[in-house]
């Protein structure tokens, strides 16, 4: 028998016995749905727990410390390791940090230190670096060759206390005042690094009383935006060239009474791949360093997002093996009924094999018309849901609440049920398949049918 | 004359016993018996004489418990079943007394359904099942269903069915049991008719002695021996 003849055979069959086929392909259809939706489920909270940690910081990124004081550890972060991390596999970028530690010593603007900041961070960054890292130019343009040239953070001209106002009027409030302007425009000003010396007798009046030593003047040459993943030195500190800053780390150290510390403060590590971020971590930790990354929070969570998902997708599995019962069911019981007609075919030298074929395929038929239309359910399920989660706004849904609250976590207006294409067309083959699966057994017991049963009655 | 020179069925002392339980029932006794090619051959006997039975055992649909048949070359006896599934596209035309109809198809695709079974494509086959049905007096009913026609309509469909593939040899078990005496008439003619054109060996199980009528050659059978083997020299006389 050709294809063409078996599959008009099987849809004739099929369709015969329309009510029960209809019946045995509702319960594929469930079952098939009952996977997606359970794997979606699985898939929506994943990516919503990706999107809450990407809000956390870069998944990608590896920060190494010089190990602390006093450990064993002697190695130094120094240029050889920076070169050093460079060369691991699936490293992308090392970019290399200096933090300035003020002390007791504070930034001024404005003539004659009028604007005061009391706490900021500075940092440097080599200059080849400034690209790599990734700054965004709010204003102003990157520091030329020009020595002592900074850039400034989104939010670093706000910090500043005008002296000659009151105490509780000289701040701007930044925060909550979206048309706050700072003192003074920060792109092209000039700044100070200062030591404020009190002046020990006299009346206490702000400003007038202290005398100023002057370390560095620094010249504003552009803004950057706020990036926490860059560093909180892009929302209010100062980002330097690194070969001034280690110019300045010693009269500075000095004042603060502190020892020059040996290479950066820290290294920043780009990874190609979160697969990549515990290895090459690892593999820092052997070099003798320090280190951090999101990995310590994200492995946790996707251990646990993996189990729910499994257990999920099992739920699914049980209602399409449920299925896998009802197809094999319908199939005794049609061979059964048909039992004559299959002695007749043998009779009239039907082969075995297209025996078998025939029924295998109706199996199949059944597995294919109920995936498609689990695959074409569960889409509007998984709408319906997420129409529902997503206006239900944070929290409080019970959808929500079984998942552990994990979409209201990643924000808001997260799907809770996400269907990649690779899991409608999974779920397909998987329906196909557990309907030949089903079929194996009855189409086994077709194939014995004696062709005596033609001559019967 | 009719050159009728070769074997078409050699049975060769054939003995089938069916046992049921503890008690054993010998439904045929060591058979021996010829019939030659372009035959009628009619198997006679009373109810439970064993011709079906015998008929089965020639056809290949059971394996008898001791001795062979042998159809033109072939010792069927020998054949696995998917051999005989081949031997059977090729060479063997079946009737049936319940006609025996797939009741999803129509007339056309009923009779082109051995066809379909060797792979021969629709078309062709339906070609082929059409020239059949015409024959049989069908031309107008070809897309009818089986359920929509008369008893003698669907043996005439089964008839067709069972020249469609052009077999050597055609298995009749009472074809004609379920129909009147007119029917029964015309339907023997027909098959008679279709089958002395190609030269096709007709062995037909009967217990009506009129049926002698149309036979070559008469296998009486009772209580699963053969009793009679003649040959009618020629037909015509009642
Ligand atoms: N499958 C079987 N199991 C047991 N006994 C059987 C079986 N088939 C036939 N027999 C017995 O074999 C004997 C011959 O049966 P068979 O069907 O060949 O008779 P028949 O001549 O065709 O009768 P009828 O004219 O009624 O059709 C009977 O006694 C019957 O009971
Ligand atoms: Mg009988």
């Amino acid at each position: 028998m050709s294809w063409r003849d078996i599959l008009q055979m099987c849809f004739h069959n099929l369709y015969r016995r329309k009510g029960r086929t209809g019946l045995t392909v509702s319960g594929v259809v469930i079952g098939s749905c009952a996977i997606i939706i359970m794997v979606s489920l699985g898939i929506g909270m994943k990516e919503s727990q990706a999107i809450m940690l990407s809000q956390m910081g870069k998944l990608t990124r590896i920060t190494v410390y010089t190990a602390p004081e006093g450990s064993a550890s002697k190695t130094v972060l120094d240029k050889k390791a920076v070169k050093q991390m460079e060369q691991l596999d699936g490293v992308e970028t090392v970019i290399a940090k200096t933090t300035l530690d003020l002390g007791n010593l504070q930034v001024t603007g404005g003539s004659k230190n009028r604007y005061q900041c009391f706490y900021t961070t500075v940092v440097g960054v080599s200059e080849k670096d400034f690209e790599k890292m990734g700054y965004q130019l709010k204003e102003g343009e990157y520091p030329g060759k020009a020595p002592y040239e900074v850039l400034a953070g989104q939010s670093f001209a706000f910090q500043f206390a005008d002296s000659k106002r009151p105490d509780g009027k000289n701040t701007v409030d930044y925060w909550s005042d979206e048309n706050a302007r700072p003192y003074f425009q920060p792109v092209g000003a000039e700044v100070s690094i200062v030591q404020r010396k009190e002046v020990p007798n006299g009346a206490e009046m702000e400003g007038s009383k202290a005398s100023w030593n002057e370390i560095q003047k620094l010249k504003i040459t552009g803004v950057v935006s706020e990036d926490y993943d860059l560093g909180e030195e892009t929302s209010a500190g100062l980002i330097m060239k690194m070969k001034d800053l280690e110019k300045l780390q010693k009269p500075v150290r000095k004042l603060n009474n502190q020892k020059v510390s040996k290479g950066y403060t820290n290294a920043l590590v780009d990874v190609k791949t979160i697969e990549d971020v515990k290895r090459v971590e690892n593999q820092i930790k052997e070099l003798g360093f320090k280190t951090n990354s999101m990995e310590s929070i994200r492995e946790p969570m996707e251990k646990e997002a993996r189990q729910k998902q499994l257990m999920l997708g099992g739920l699914g599995g049980i209602s399409l093996l449920v299925a896998a019962i009802g197809i094999a069911n319908t199939m005794i019981m049609s061979i059964t009924e048909r039992t004559r007609e299959i002695g007749i075919m043998k009779a009239l030298g039907c082969f075995l094999g297209d025996i078998r074929k025939e029924f295998l395929t109706e199996a199949a038929v059944i597995g294919l018309i109920g995936g498609t239309m689990g695959i074409g359910l569960s889409f509007l399920i998984s709408g319906i849901m997420n129409y529902f989660s997503m206006n239900a706004g944070t929290g409080g849904s019970e959808v929500d609440y079984m998942m552990g609250g994990f979409s209201s976590m990643g924000g808001g207006g997260m799907p809770i049920s996400v269907i990649p294409l690779w899991l409608a067309g999974f779920s397909l083959l998987f329906s196909i398949f557990i309907g030949v699966a089903a079929g194996y057994y009855p189409a086994g017991k077709a194939v014995k049918i004696s062709a005596l049963e033609a001559m019967k009655g | 004359m009719r050159n009728v020179a070769d074997d078409m069925i050699k049975i060769n002392h054939i003995r089938k016993v069916y046992r049921m339980g503890s008690e054993r029932v010998v439904a045929l006794d060591h058979i021996d018996a010829v019939v030659k090619r372009g035959e009628i051959c009619c198997i006679f006997g009373t109810s439970g004489s064993g011709k079906s039975t015998l008929l089965n055992q020639l056809a290949g649909m059971e394996k008898p418990t001791e001795g062979s048949v042998v159809i033109g070359k072939v010792n069927i006896t020998k054949l696995r079943e998917e051999q005989m599934a081949v031997f059977r596209q090729k060479h063997i035309g079946f009737i049936f007394q319940a006609y025996n109809l797939l009741p999803y198809m129509t007339a056309l695709e009923n009779t082109a359904i051995p066809l379909m079974f060797q792979g021969v494509g629709k078309h062709q086959r339906e070609k082929q099942a059409a020239r059949l049905l015409k024959l049989v007096g069908l031309g107008d009913r070809m897309h009818h269903y089986p359920s929509q026609m008369s008893g003698g309509q669907q043996q005439r469909v089964g008839i067709a069915r069972a020249f469609a593939a052009k077999p050597s040899v055609i298995f009749a078990d009472e074809p004609t049991g379920n129909l009147d005496t007119k029917t029964t008439a015309q339907i023997m003619e027909m098959i008679v008719e279709m089958a002395k054109k190609n030269d096709q060996t007709i062995v037909l199980v009967t217990h009506d002695p009129e049926m002698a009528h149309y036979a070559d050659h008469i296998l009486t059978l009772i209580d699963g021996n053969i009793v009679r083997d003649e040959k009618t020299q020629e037909k015509g006389s009642l």
